[in-house]
């Protein structure tokens, strides 16, 4: 999952060492709801996938995130 | 003509409710079209030149979808949540065609929130007065600290 961490960390401008599976708005401050739609936009477009509304109001970790891509046969490493 | 509360209301993330609604009304009339498509740019016949559109299956003018559906822009911003509002997203359709002088009334309901994130996901109509929806769509909204 390093890639999609390192995705995160860039869109929320913090070292990628802050950013693993559990990491979310709870316990990364940066990860506000601003960058939540930056954090959508990115993943979509790397991973040419489409999140639904319900889906990005519900994901709330980079877990959740490799867990929806992961549905869409994405490879996540 | 403008019908906005003058100043927006200042509600915190905690104090609004799932389930809590607002609306306000307004008149999409020919000032109101001809203004918008100055604004943006967008004079398409269907919209500026009644001989045309009494041509196609519309029979008469129709307003521009986008310029009803700028009206969440003043729900979110002036109603629901009002001053702390910054806009994410909207997700809109175009279910009927809005005649100009139609009445529209424009109503936001709090889906769900998240409180991690302060945001606030909207359900967002737009209906006619005989109660048909002429735009609906779905915003997310963060509320400012």
């Amino acid at each position: 999952m390093n890639r999609l961490c390192g995705l995160v960390a860039e869109i929320l401008g913090v070292d990628v060492g802050e950013v693993n599976p559990e990491t979310g708005p709870l316990v990364l401050p940066p990860w506000d709801s601003l960058n939540h739609m930056r954090l959508v936009a990115a993943i979509e477009e790397t991973y040419s996938v489409q999140l639904t509304t319900d889906e990005i109001t519900n994901v709330l970790s980079v877990s959740d995130f490799a867990t929806l891509l992961r549905e869409r046969g994405v490879r996540v490493d | 003509m403008t019908d906005e509360p003058v100043s927006a209301p200042d509600r915190s993330y905690g104090s609004i409710q799932a389930g809590e609604e607002a609306s306000f009304s307004r008149v999409i009339d020919a000032s109101v079209v001809a203004t918008f498509a100055t604004l943006t740019g967008d004079f398409n016949p269907l919209h500026m030149d009644g001989v045309y559109a009494a041509t196609t299956q519309f029979g008469e003018r129709v307003a521009h979808g986008m310029l009803v559906a700028s009206y969440f822009s003043t729900l979110v911003g002036m109603y629901l949540p009002g001053r702390r509002a910054v806009f994410l997203s909207q997700d809109v359709r175009f279910a009927k065609p809005v005649r100009l002088g139609e009445r529209i009334t424009f109503r936001g309901r709090v889906r769900r929130k998240t409180d991690s994130l302060k945001m606030l996901d909207l359900d967002t109509w737009a209906l006619n007065d005989a109660g048909e929806e002429v735009v609906r769509g779905r915003a997310q909204v963060m509320v400012l600290s």
